[in-house]
């Protein structure tokens, strides 16, 4: 086993100027760092994202994609038992985020993704947009059929194409990337991404030394630029594994991680 | 088999059974019945929609299992506001109606049970026994258990199952195996058309009050009374293992379990026949309940062991009312989104085959029959440069820090890192489409293919080969990775 590098996580969630209920739902421990942004009728929503929170959260500390896969399927049969109860809209939630997986002995970050909550990754050199929506917008984009610059007029940009939940099969996406520092992961709902384009992304990514801080200033400008859904920001920092004095393994990683809790901003 | 009563429609016979809305008339449900009946499989059910003129759209809601023809294994086929799920050779499964804008299929080589589950909710506490017939149904299951099957070969011999340890009620009622074989049928029992009840037939025959072992049709019993019932549940006290107190919650939804209960090991078999106290369910209740270790309350129900065996005599036989399925503890989760492929089962030692070939790769028997769609196995064998051994069952990625994008649930890959300076962080990826192994050369350097009988070759990025047997793909002067095998 090679050197393992440390995280630092900060993250917060915030219902935003408009919305009384926040249906957004954020769990940020390791192995499990995700964003899960609920919709449906009545409560369903926030129960939706809640059970999606809840299943990712009772993953293992080595989980394989494999388990990742069956936790999310066990979310969806949650959300869709709890709208055949409800009897009211389709629940669902998006859901998008981290886990730290492991594969043939060594860490991996598998993102993954349903629905327009995002996963941006970013490295010394660049701020990059992992996930990719599964909305309309972002198919009629792939499609040719709209230029990026006009998506943000769409009308429709929040008809999203995937959830998790809403009687369907969920088909979420994935990516693996090896664990390797520095890097910083930034998990985000669209309450964010509605509100900020991606150059004040990057600008905040990149600019702020601390990932609460980087949390705490993403939220604040969304806030600041209008704040018309929930936000809910997890910033991921993964220090270098050389710059670490300590050969660690991934068990004093995963013992090692510090979690500085999201400062909640009302 | 046994069913809930409800609104849908269940048609239940030796080939396999239907579940079907009650919006479609009653001369369709004769016309399902008998292409059912007559045993071509889905592809007779197909046609009987087609001929009503129905399309693809308009399809009803329908969950269909049934023997394909030739004996290659069940086809379990779901459209719209319906569940199939089970215990099959490889695992339970689950196939999903909704969502699909055709339907979901998946062949089962041997299933141990089925269950068919509609969105009904569930009236009645009751839950019937059927051996073959038209009923209303809510729910219907089909169960077997290999190891006990083995005491129920002959299907003429009633045998009574004592369980003298508890008061349950399987001591009350004779087992004996049902013809029902939807692993594997080659010679469908006939029950003669003129026998097949109509509707109005079935439905006056399901009264509780009815027992007739000879019957060829339909014989209901009276399964529980409520007394029993009561005192069932009064008496056993279901386990509450303390390491999970969440336990309960899983029996949610459609039996998917999660780790932990599959952990507690075959302690934990599972039952949905819905007489389950929970307030909250809509029909689908997956009980828990306990039982002594291996010997399955003695309430075992049908025997799936007996694929193929020849002595069916087709004569009309009952299950033993039971309250819990006997099916050991199922791991988690299994997906539909499993990847298939067109295969041929070798008629002598079922090994599937590609239907390219004419013989089979395990015993060079000839191969015959109709090929299907079936989960598909491993492609073959290569080793690693670690010098492992893996199987070709997914797509594999190796690099110094490999990378996989976009990927599915379909399509999970692994990741192998390697240790050499000389090698991209993602070099080289194996894929596999339908029976073929693809390899692709990911990395700056390529990669050179030593193949039998060619000279050395060196493929550059984005290069793609069919891996043969016996190739060497050398990712640098140090570390290569070989094709042991191939399907």
């Amino acid at each position: 086993m090679t050197t393992q590098p440390t995280l630092t996580v900060a993250h917060c969630s915030n219902a935003g100027h408009r919305r009384s209920l926040n249906e957004d739902a954020v769990l940020a421990r390791t192995p499990v760092f995700i964003v899960a942004d609920g919709m449906g009728g009545h409560d369903a929503g926030d129960r939706a994202s809640s059970i999606a929170v809840e299943e990712m959260g009772k993953l293992g500390p080595y989980p394989q994609v494999e388990d990742v896969r069956d936790a999310l399927t066990r979310a969806r049969a949650g959300i869709d038992h709890l709208e055949v109860t409800n009897a009211r809209r389709a629940a669902g939630t998006t859901i998008s985020g981290l886990v730290l997986v492991q594969q043939a002995d060594q860490p991996y970050w598998l993102v993954l993704n349903l629905g327009d909550s995002r996963t941006y990754r970013a490295t010394k050199s660049e701020v990059t947009q992992i996930s990719v929506d599964h909305s309309e917008v972002q198919e009629m984009i792939e499609a040719g059929r709209l230029d990026v610059l006009d998506a943000q007029n769409y009308g429709r940009r929040h008809v999203i194409t995937r959830v998790l939940g809403g009687r369907t099969v969920e088909r979420p996406e994935y990516w693996l990337f090896p664990v390797q520092g520095p890097e910083r992961w930034m998990i985000c709902s669209d309450g964010l991404t509605e509100e900020l384009n991606d150059d004040v992304i990057a600008h905040i990514l990149r600019h702020e030394t601390f990932a609460q801080d980087a949390v705490n200033k993403l939220v604040e400008a969304a806030l600041e630029a209008g704040g018309r859904d929930n936000i809910s920001v997890i910033v991921v920092d993964v220090k270098d594994a050389d710059e670490s004095e300590d050969e660690e393994t991934i068990e004093e990683v995963i013992g090692d991680w510090r979690f500085q809790p999201g400062r909640v901003m009302s | 088999m046994r069913y809930v009563p409800g609104d849908w429609h269940g048609l239940v016979c030796a080939n396999g059974f239907i579940v079907v809305d009650s919006t479609i008339s009653s001369s369709m449900i004769n016309e399902l019945w008998s292409t059912l009946e007559s045993g071509h499989g889905f592809t007779g059910v197909l046609q009987v929609f087609a001929k009503a003129g129905i399309e693809l759209s308009s399809l009803p809601d329908f969950a269909i299992v049934v023997c394909e023809p030739g004996g290659y294994g069940t086809r379990v086929v779901v459209r719209g506001q319906l569940v199939v799920s089970g215990l099959a050779e490889d695992g339970p499964f689950t196939v999903n109606g909704y969502g699909a804008t055709s339907w979901q299929e998946k062949i089962l080589l041997a299933p141990h049970s089925i269950e068919v589950l509609t969105r009904e909710k569930q009236s009645t506490d009751v839950e019937w026994p059927i051996q073959g017939g038209v009923v209303l149904i809510s729910s219907i299951r089909m169960m077997g258990d290999q190891g006990e099957g083995q005491h129920m070969r002959n299907s003429s011999e009633l045998m009574p199952i004592s369980r003298p340890e508890s008061q349950s009620l399987s001591s009350q009622y004779p087992v004996v195996q049902t013809p029902v074989d939807l692993a594997n049928l080659r010679e469908p029992l006939s029950l003669e058309p003129e026998q097949v009840p109509s509707r109005t037939a079935s439905m006056e025959q399901v009264s509780p009050f009815v027992e007739d072992l000879s019957a060829n049709v339909i014989s209901p019993v009276p399964v529980q009374s409520t007394g029993q019932t009561t005192l069932m549940q009064e008496d056993y006290e279901p386990p509450e293992p303390d390491e999970d107190p969440d336990l309960k919650s899983t029996t949610y939804y459609l039996g998917l379990f999660e780790p932990q209960a599959a952990q507690i090991g075959n302690s934990l078999p599972h039952s949905s026949s819905g007489q389950g106290n929970s307030d909250d369910h809509d029909g689908h209740t997956i009980a828990l309940v306990p039982s002594e270790d291996d010997d399955h309350d003695g309430m075992t129900v049908m025997s799936l062991s007996d694929i193929g065996s020849e002595d069916h005599d087709g004569m009309t036989v009952m299950d033993v009312p039971s309250f819990a399925a006997p099916a050991p503890a199922p791991p988690p989760v299994v997906h539909s989104s499993q990847p298939t492929v067109l295969a041929r089962l070798c008629p002598a030692c079922r090994t599937p085959n590609s239907t390219r070939r004419v013989d089979c790769r395990s015993c060079h028997n000839t191969l015959s029959g109709d090929a299907m769609q079936i989960p598909r196995p491993s492609l073959g064998q290569i080793r690693l440069p670690s010098g492992d051994v893996i199987p070709i069952d997914k797509p594999v990625i190796i690099g110094r820090k490999p990378e996989a994008t976009r990927f599915s649930n379909s399509d999970i890959p692994l990741l192998i890192g390697v240790n050499d300076p000389h090698i991209s962080s993602t070099h080289l990826k194996i894929d596999l489409e339908d029976w073929s192994v693809l390899v692709t050369s990911m990395g700056r350097n390529g990669t050179i293919l030593r193949r039998i009988g060619q000279p050395d070759r060196r493929f550059t990025k984005g290069e793609q080969v069919i891996a043969q047997a016996g190739d060497v793909y050398c990712l640098s002067s140090e570390l290569s990775l070989t094709v042991l095998e191939l399907a």
